[in-house]
């Protein structure tokens, strides 16, 4: 053992020695030359490989840098809050209550900060001058904002922007609608007075950068809190209104495990349990974790998930891999063909040192040219990604980290796969190579190991890819239990007026709208299928009227009037749909079905007439829906309460003729000239339902996309590598197919000989992928509620093209050989 | 059995044009063991392989068994060729890969013979070669003259009618040359038509008749005296 040792580093010595020997390189470069084809298929296979690496290093480098930005991220967490019924846990939202951080800074000495954000609900249309637009996204912050994090801010002041009451930071990108491009500013948006919704002013204290892309918060304007205790009433003593989300600073040196100890008794102090087993808890969770770990309820923005990044990780490592396993086998190869050559040069003296260096100089040459061409290729590809993934990302080659990973890169890619054929060749006993014996017949079981798993790799990936597109059709054909097509979708305007001028005011602008015959129903509401979540409320402390404390239930739902139903075409099982006609229908509610058990209801028609304590007030059940799927069919069935009373309406939803042969410019400029007679000060937003709604598929859509790609790739390269070896394996076995050619082979029968090997270990692959990727897919299926049952045939179809392609690519090479003259072959001996 | 008039081939690569073959005739009947002799590079294995239906001629005319084959297809020729003619090389060409007992099963297998009377056959003539106690060795694992008595025992195992041997003693010593020229004789009283190139004047006298070639021409024929 001990022997071996010295003697193989030196021989690595004096390998790295020769690197540096301009005669090396030259002889590298003949060789290279003289075996064309498989030279490109190394360059090429392994610059493709390298690049889709670089691809995926930079996608997961943009979701693990989420909230880095802030100085101090790796102290604040995010307070969640826990809420259980009857003893058992009902959800976990990621907002919290509002006195919940004042209560954390008073008891514990370790927090240094804290800030809150509330989103602004409903309509916010902003106008400066004659500039109006309706704009999103706006929350209230803290004035402590800037204690915790660090969104970079242009002009203003950290420390007292966010004090008074009626003040607003904005982002460049909204300041520069109403001020104009930055550059031209002459003086400064700060100072500068806002109307809010035709009702209040907003002056402006600062202005933001725009939010940077990787961070889990996403706003663009930050309204002082105090402005939200002015106009939204107090929530700072109410420790059920959880609108509020909640970081915490620690101070340095905190153990944060220690302090998440101290949390329960906090939570018993403070969450005080009205009535028994109805209780909250406050949860720590790093800012950091966020993006990619959490998926709460009331999340601000979809965030990342962890394991689709895991997994693409996986991927890119594979696919470098498999391009330098082309390398491997190719070289490997190549070297048996050179055995004689090897032979000659060993008799006539060269040692193995010589060799390896040659070896590896021809594998430092290949892989330097496929990084520089990787580069080339992330760099144009660069724009196509970004749309892919749907995020701008920061070229990996910005910045120092490029000076160090190119050269890991070749530095790896010449030792991986220059040194194992290297060592290869250089062993080759001279006496038998020259004789023109094979070395160690029947091997090459690693070489057919790593053609295995290259296609296992790539089977595997094309049935994930396969799954996935199967899963968004089966989504987007699945009756969602609503109309989702022909709906045109008005965003409501901002009003100051009360609810029944409002609703005057809707009343007439419904019947204008009935005079446009392409429009069939019309309908208004709070929340629409598909649009944001936390349009949709959630209120507590619901039970029938006839029952205890101990049933309250929460229940999700939102108000609507009597088009709704209509427009949506929502069945109704039992009982009626809301009326305007019915003054007392303002206090009606309708269930959807799987709210009945909830309320121990027995079914439709026994619900109908019962009366609902719905949070202190009878509300009486008039009607039972059908369940529909407010949200992607990722999610189950919500069971929910529709109301009637209020008019604090966001959508106008009109329902188009299905056959109408108008065009939809047309028909909206109809729509948008009755919309600004009856709503002057309202900007006109629209938009149609199902474009909307199937954008909820979108992250999904995506990874089936990259995957799609990757998977292309993947198999791509692994063909490169098979169409190499097979070109080889022709070579080798030229004299073979001469001399059973002169015995009668027919073209056929040569050719169903040449690919079978590989045929055979395309079929392993398959074998071995199969269960692989079933587990794999299945286990993603799970995150959705309706979900597709992979079926055989994915696998039979899968293992269908992956074999024909291989066997094309095969044909490609011994097609050729098969139809060559024989006598060309025999006489080469 | 075989005649040919005029035949022509011609070879070409990028810049030269070789006439290989050069208004060729000659006849071969049914039993006769005729050898070829020339000088290198006169065209000798052109002839051979041609004759034996592996390559096509560039013109002329070539009657095969009463078939003009000249214009036939690769198809067509790999027909004829599999069922009548047996081959043997001055290399073996046996394949590295098969065992001795796997090389001379190939032809039947290739003219569908069934799997039990090829093992038959494929014991039989390993018999005849005596080269029975090695049927599952490999090539590698053999002397040039065993593996040259494989080559004859698969040229001969589906019986062809005519046996092409290009320079057979070429790469073996007087004694393994002398038994592959005694199997040779042997063969041809048993009714196959032999047509073998070879460098050696003491070889070419085993058979018949002698045709000399030279620059891609027949120059003479001649009789060869049968003394024993
Ligand atoms: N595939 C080919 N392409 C071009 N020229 C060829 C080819 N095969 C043979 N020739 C040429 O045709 C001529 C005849 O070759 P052939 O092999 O028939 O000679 P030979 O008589 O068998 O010689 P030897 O005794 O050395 O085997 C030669 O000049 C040779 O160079
Ligand atoms: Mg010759």
């Amino acid at each position: 053992m001990s022997r071996v040792l010295p003697d193989y580093t030196g021989h690595l010595i004096h390998a790295i020695q020769h690197i540096m020997l301009k005669n090396n390189l030259k002889l590298a470069i003949r060789h290279l030359q003289n075996s064309k084809t498989s030279t490109l298929i190394n360059v090429f296979g392994l610059a493709l490989g390298l690049a889709a690496a670089f691809f995926i290093w930079q996608y997961i480098r943009m979701e693990n840098s989420y909230d880095q930005f802030h100085d101090k991220a790796d102290r604040i967490y995010r307070m969640t809050l826990k809420f259980y019924g009857q003893g058992r846990l009902e959800g976990h939202d990621a907002m919290n209550v509002a006195p919940l951080g004042p209560a954390l800074a008073e008891d514990f000495p370790e927090v240094e900060s804290y800030v809150r954000f509330t989103p602004e609900y409903g309509r916010t249309v902003f106008k400066y001058g004659d500039q109006q637009y309706e704009e999103e996204k706006m929350y209230y912050a803290d004035s402590t904002l800037f204690e915790v994090f660090d969104f970079p801010l242009i002009e203003g002041d950290r420390k007292t922007c966010l004090t008074r009451p009626f003040t607003t930071l904005l982002t460049e990108s909204v300041a520069e609608r109403y001020f104009g491009p930055r550059a031209s500013w002459t003086e400064s948006p700060v100072g500068k007075v806002i109307r809010v919704n035709n009702r209040g002013d907003l002056e402006v204290t600062g202005i933001l950068e725009d939010v940077p892309e990787n961070s889990h918060l996403k706003f663009n304007m930050l309204v002082s809190f105090n402005t939200f205790l002015v106009t939204n009433g107090d929530p700072t003593q109410q420790w059920g209104w959880n609108d509020f989300f909640t970081f915490v600073l620690l101070r340095e040196n905190v153990d944060p495990a220690a302090f998440a100890a101290k949390l329960p008794d906090f939570n018993k102090k403070r969450f005080v349990e009205k009535t028994e087993g109805f209780y909250s808890e406050a949860v720590m969770q790093p800012l950091l974790d966020i993006h990619l770990n959490s998926k709460l309820g009331y999340e601000a923005e979809p965030n990342g998930d962890g394991n689709t990044v895991y997994f693409l990780f996986l991927i890119g490592i594979v696919v470098v891999i498999v391009a330098w396993v082309n390398y491997i086998n190719l070289a490997t190869a190549r070297a048996e063909e050179r055995a004689r050559e090897v032979g000659v040069r060993k008799v006539i003296g060269a040692n193995q040192g010589t060799l390896v260096a040659q070896f590896l100089t021809e594998a430092f040459l290949v892989n330097l040219v496929a990084i520089l061409l990787a580069v080339c290729l992330v760099q144009l590809g660069q724009p196509a990604m970004d749309t892919l993934v749907g995020k701008t990302m920061p070229s990996i080659f910005a910045g120092p980290t490029v000076w160090w990973l190119l050269p890991t890169l070749l530095l790896a890619g010449t030792v991986l796969s220059g040194l194992y054929p290297a060592f290869f060749l250089a062993t080759f006993s001279p006496a038998k190579t020259l004789k023109g014996e094979k070395q160690r017949r029947g091997k090459g079981v690693l070489r057919k190991g790593l053609v295995t798993f290259q296609y296992a790799v790539s089977v595997a990936l094309i049935i994930g890819t396969v799954v996935i597109f199967l899963q968004l059709r089966y989504m987007k054909n699945q009756d969602l239990g609503f109309a989702l097509d022909q709906q045109l979708i008005i965003n409501a305007p901002t009003s100051l007026d009360s609810d029944s001028v409002y609703r005057a005011h809707y009343q007439s602008f419904k019947m204008a709208l009935n005079n446009i015959p392409e429009i069939e129903q019309i309908g208004a509401s709070s929340a629409i299928p598909g649009k944001k979540y936390l349009d949709i409320d959630a209120h507590g402390g619901i039970r029938m009227m006839s029952a205890d404390k101990e049933k309250n239930v929460t229940f999700k739902g939102f108000v609507m009037d009597e088009g709704f139903l209509e427009v949506f075409g929502m069945e109704l099982l039992a009982g009626r749909n809301f009326s305007d006609e019915m003054s007392t229908d303002k206090d009606a509610i309708i269930l959807t079905e799987s709210a009945l058990p909830m309320l121990e209801l027995e079914d439709p028609e026994s619900a109908i007439g019962k009366t609902v304590n719905y949070q202190g007030s009878p509300r009486s059940i008039v009607g039972v829906v059908a369940d529909y799927h407010h949200r992607s069919l990722q999610h189950a069935y919500e069971p929910m309460i529709l109301r009637n009373s209020g008019s604090n309406y966001l959508y106008f939803s009109l329902g188009l003729a299905a056959d109408n042969a108008t065009e939809v410019s047309t028909l909206i400029g109809k729509v948008e000239q009755t919309w600004s007679r009856f709503f002057p000060n309202n900007p006109f937003n629209y938009f149609f339902l199902d474009d909307h709604f199937n954008e909820q598929y979108i992250a999904d859509q995506r990874l089936g996309n990259i995957i799609a790609i990757f998977s292309s790739l993947a198999i791509l390269i692994a063909c490169l590598g098979l169409f190499g070896l097979a070109s080889y394996m022709v070579t080798v076995r030229t004299k073979e197919i001469g001399i059973r050619k002169v015995l009668g082979a027919s073209t056929a029968g040569l050719v169903g000989l040449l690919s079978r090997d590989f045929l055979l270990l395309v079929g392993i692959a398959i074998l071995i992928a199969s269960p692989l990727a079933w587990w794999l897919m299945d286990t993603w299926l799970e995150n959705f509620a309706y979900r597709i049952h992979i079926q055989w045939w994915v696998f039979a179809l899968t293992g269908l093209v992956a074999l024909s392609i291989a066997f094309f690519t095969v044909s490609l090479q011994s097609v050729k050989a098969a139809l060559a003259n024989p006598i060309d072959s025999l006489k080469s001996e | 059995m075989i005649k040919t008039k005029g035949l022509v081939k011609v070879y070409r690569t990028d810049e030269v044009e070789t006439t290989a073959l050069n208004e060729v005739d000659v006849e071969i009947k049914q039993g006769e063991f005729v050898s070829i002799m020339g000088p290198s590079g006169c065209g000798k294995s052109t002839l051979l392989n041609i004759l034996g239906l592996i390559d096509n001629p560039s013109g002329g005319e070539y009657h095969f068994l009463d078939h003009e084959v000249s214009n036939y297809s690769e198809r067509q020729r790999s027909n004829l060729r599999k069922n009548n003619i047996g081959f043997i090389f001055q290399s073996f060409n046996l394949i590295d890969e098969l065992t001795v007992f796997e090389n001379v099963e190939l032809p039947l297998i290739y003219t569908k013979v069934g799997s039990k009377e090829r093992k038959e056959r494929v014991d039989e003539v390993l018999e005849k070669m005596n080269m029975m106690h090695r049927r599952n060795h490999f090539p590698q694992q053999l002397s040039g003259g065993q593996q040259q008595r494989v080559a004859v025992a698969r040229a001969i195992v589906n019986n062809p009618k005519l046996i092409l041997a290009d320079e057979p003693t070429g790469n073996l010593d007087s004694s393994n040359g002398d038994d592959v020229m005694k199997t040779l004789v042997h063969l041809n009283q048993e009714g196959a038509t032999i047509l073998m190139v070879t460098h050696s004047q003491y070889c070419a006298e085993f058979g018949n008749r002698i045709i000399r070639m030279l620059d891609g021409q027949v120059v003479t024929e001649n009789v060869v005296q049968q003394y024993l």
